[in-house]
């Protein structure tokens, strides 16, 4: 599976792109994951089966979801974001990805 | 129980934040707007790789009047080849092997901020154009792009002088109308020319396009008539005799955009009080954003980034105007938006609070390097009334003392575009093309946004906000299920 995260820059989302890393690695999973900005994650939405979306352009999500052709797009919780909890966000895209 | 509570907390946030979080959205949504935000976004390396050679030109080879703090200059004060002048300037004695290789490699780095910034509406009539065509679902975006800057360039009369931040304004507005114009004409196969059987279709493709580009193309021309009709009648060249090449560009609608709407406007925001205005207006749209959760710069970014571009161009061609694009980065950021590098050292000097000291320690990396999200989400300065007060108001306070600053110190301008991750107080450094003083600056930013943040840490840092970071945050963030509340 392949997990796409984006925010303004990509910037904030590589520190938490880091620690769902190491959760993966540590489950041992089958999962990528990749940080980016807003723009080049519209740019590439195909290759990616979940988009998660930093809190703080929350405002992009209808945008991500006219984009993503019915692929589940989700805004990370602001408790989760700030504290860059890695094995939740994990578990986000898993749930949502399930949800669909 | 503290599972309500959290979600109690994001929905507070959504109610408070519904007005503005829907105005926001409407400006963050909004098709150009966004096509804007994202131009920009993708232009930045090569407005980076420019700023870079700005600062190799002023540091290495003593490019614009910067002979007395650059590498040449020194090895010139010590062999003699430098001399100052009148003024007191220093320069190079004409002839000397020295005053050679600073021209020549002046010059030569020159050429990359010429390629870049003196070219800039060149590249965002073919971005805008492509990213346009892209979001509206066409074929071949890059085909697009490229009739865009057809237009453009038949709007200037393909006259470099509108090619820097001058033609923006017509870079914007031309690559959007055409673009809209040939998509439109593209609807529903409308101008295909029907192809023999055995033409392979991406070739048939290509051609779909063939009409509509010149169709735009024409309709551009006829937008260009009348101004080119007025120039020629007011101002008859004394000799017709090879006319069709020698119109100058003010007679046309990309001149006319500008000298009607873009100059009027810039130079308001040039004067001193104009740009303060403008860039306070800035500052506190992205912390009051903020406050609500969302990315300020981001959304206010496609208003005021071209503005505080064209400004930093006039600044790297001998301007001298206190707010352009990185004098935010470099001067109020501080750690992110609400410059927050004083918050985090104020909590991990004073605060007794362990969760908040924790989530201080972790903010601290990545708030040197100017990204708080940790720290905003994470305390949260989101909607928390105990740290609205110095969160709101710190970067707008920064806005003026580095207006005082660049008044009363004479600090050389901003000419430098430095990336905002650049560590701060060094982005001041590098932003003002190696001025000492702007280091200074930056460094007073940096403890003033500290000075501002204590009172309220002192306040809160013992108990209160220890309690709720505990409930809210460290125990019960996870688990959660984000997807249903989280967005709209």
């Amino acid at each position: 599976m392949k997990i796409l995260l984006a925010c303004s820059a990509g910037m904030s989302t590589s520190i938490l792109e880091k620690n769902m890393n190491t959760y993966i690695t540590s489950k041992g999973l089958d999962i990528q994951v990749k940080a980016m900005s807003s723009g080049d994650a519209k740019a590439n939405l195909n290759e990616y089966d979940v988009v998660l979306l930093g809190p703080q352009v929350r405002f992009m999500e209808k945008e991500f979801k006219d984009a993503a052709n019915g692929k589940p797009v989700a805004v990370i919780p602001p408790q989760m974001y700030g504290l860059m909890q890695g094995p939740e966000t994990v578990e986000l895209a898993l749930k949502s990805l399930e949800n669909k | 129980m503290t599972k309500i509570k959290q979600s109690a907390f994001w929905k507070k946030s959504q109610v408070v934040g519904n007005k503005l979080l829907e105005l926001a959205g409407r400006l963050g949504n909004q098709k150009h707007l966004t096509i804007i935000r994202d131009g920009f976004a993708f232009f930045m390396p090569l407005v980076i790789a420019g700023a870079l050679s700005v600062l190799v030109r002023a540091f290495i080879f003593g490019g614009a009047g910067a002979v007395g703090t650059s590498i040449l200059g020194w090895i010139g004060m010590a062999t003699g080849d430098a001399v100052k002048d009148g003024n007191g300037e220093w320069g190079f004695v004409a002839g000397t092997s020295l005053a050679k290789i600073s021209e020549v490699g002046n010059f030569l780095f020159y050429q990359i901020t010429h390629a870049t910034f003196d070219m800039i509406s060149l590249y965002m009539a073919f971005g805008l154009g492509y990213l346009l065509c892209k979001g509206r679902g066409q074929d071949m975006p890059l085909i697009g792009g490229l009739v865009s800057l057809g237009a453009f360039l038949v709007a200037t009369f393909a006259s470099p002088s509108l090619f820097n931040a001058q033609g923006l304004l017509t870079a914007m507005i031309v690559s959007f109308a055409s673009t809209e114009i040939f998509c439109l004409l593209q609807k529903n196969g409308r101008m295909e020319l029907k192809m023999p059987e055995g033409v392979p279709p991406a070739v048939t493709r290509a051609f779909a396009k063939l009409l509509p580009a010149i169709i735009v193309l024409l309709a551009v021309m006829a937008i260009n008539l009348p101004f080119t009709l007025f120039g020629y009648l007011l101002n008859t060249p004394a000799s017709t005799a090879g006319v069709g090449d020698s119109f100058p560009a003010s007679w046309t609608l990309g001149s006319a955009i500008y000298a009607g709407i873009q100059s009027p406007f810039i130079s308001f925001a040039s004067t001193k009080e104009g740009g303060l205005g403008l860039a306070l207006l800035f500052t506190t749209g992205i912390t009051v954003l903020w406050f609500f959760g969302l990315h300020g710069a981001n959304i206010l970014g496609a208003v005021f980034e071209p503005i505080f571009l064209a400004l930093y161009t006039d600044n790297v061609n001998g301007a001298s105007n206190i707010f352009v694009k990185a004098t935010f980065d470099a001067f109020t950021y501080a750690g992110g938006s609400g410059a927050t590098l004083g918050l985090i050292v104020a909590i991990l000097i004073f605060s007794r609070n362990k969760p908040e000291r924790e989530l201080a320690k972790m903010s601290f990396g990545p708030g040197i390097f100017n990204i708080n999200e940790p720290m905003i989400f994470g305390t949260p300065l989101i909607l928390n009334m105990k740290y609205a007060f110095p969160f709101v108001t710190t970067q707008p306070i920064l806005t003026i003392t580095t207006y005082l600053g660049f008044t009363w110190f004479n600090i050389h301008p901003v000419t430098v575009m430095i990336p905002w991750t650049a560590p701060f107080p060094i982005g001041g450094l590098l932003a003002t093309a190696l001025d000492w003083k702007g280091f200074v600056l930056a460094a007073f930013n940096l403890a003033l946004s500290f000075a501002l943040y204590l009172p309220w840490v002192l306040m809160w840092g013992k108990r209160t906000l220890g309690e709720t970071v505990k409930k809210e945050t460290v125990i019960e963030a996870p688990k959660t299920t984000p997807v249903k509340n989280g967005g709209k």
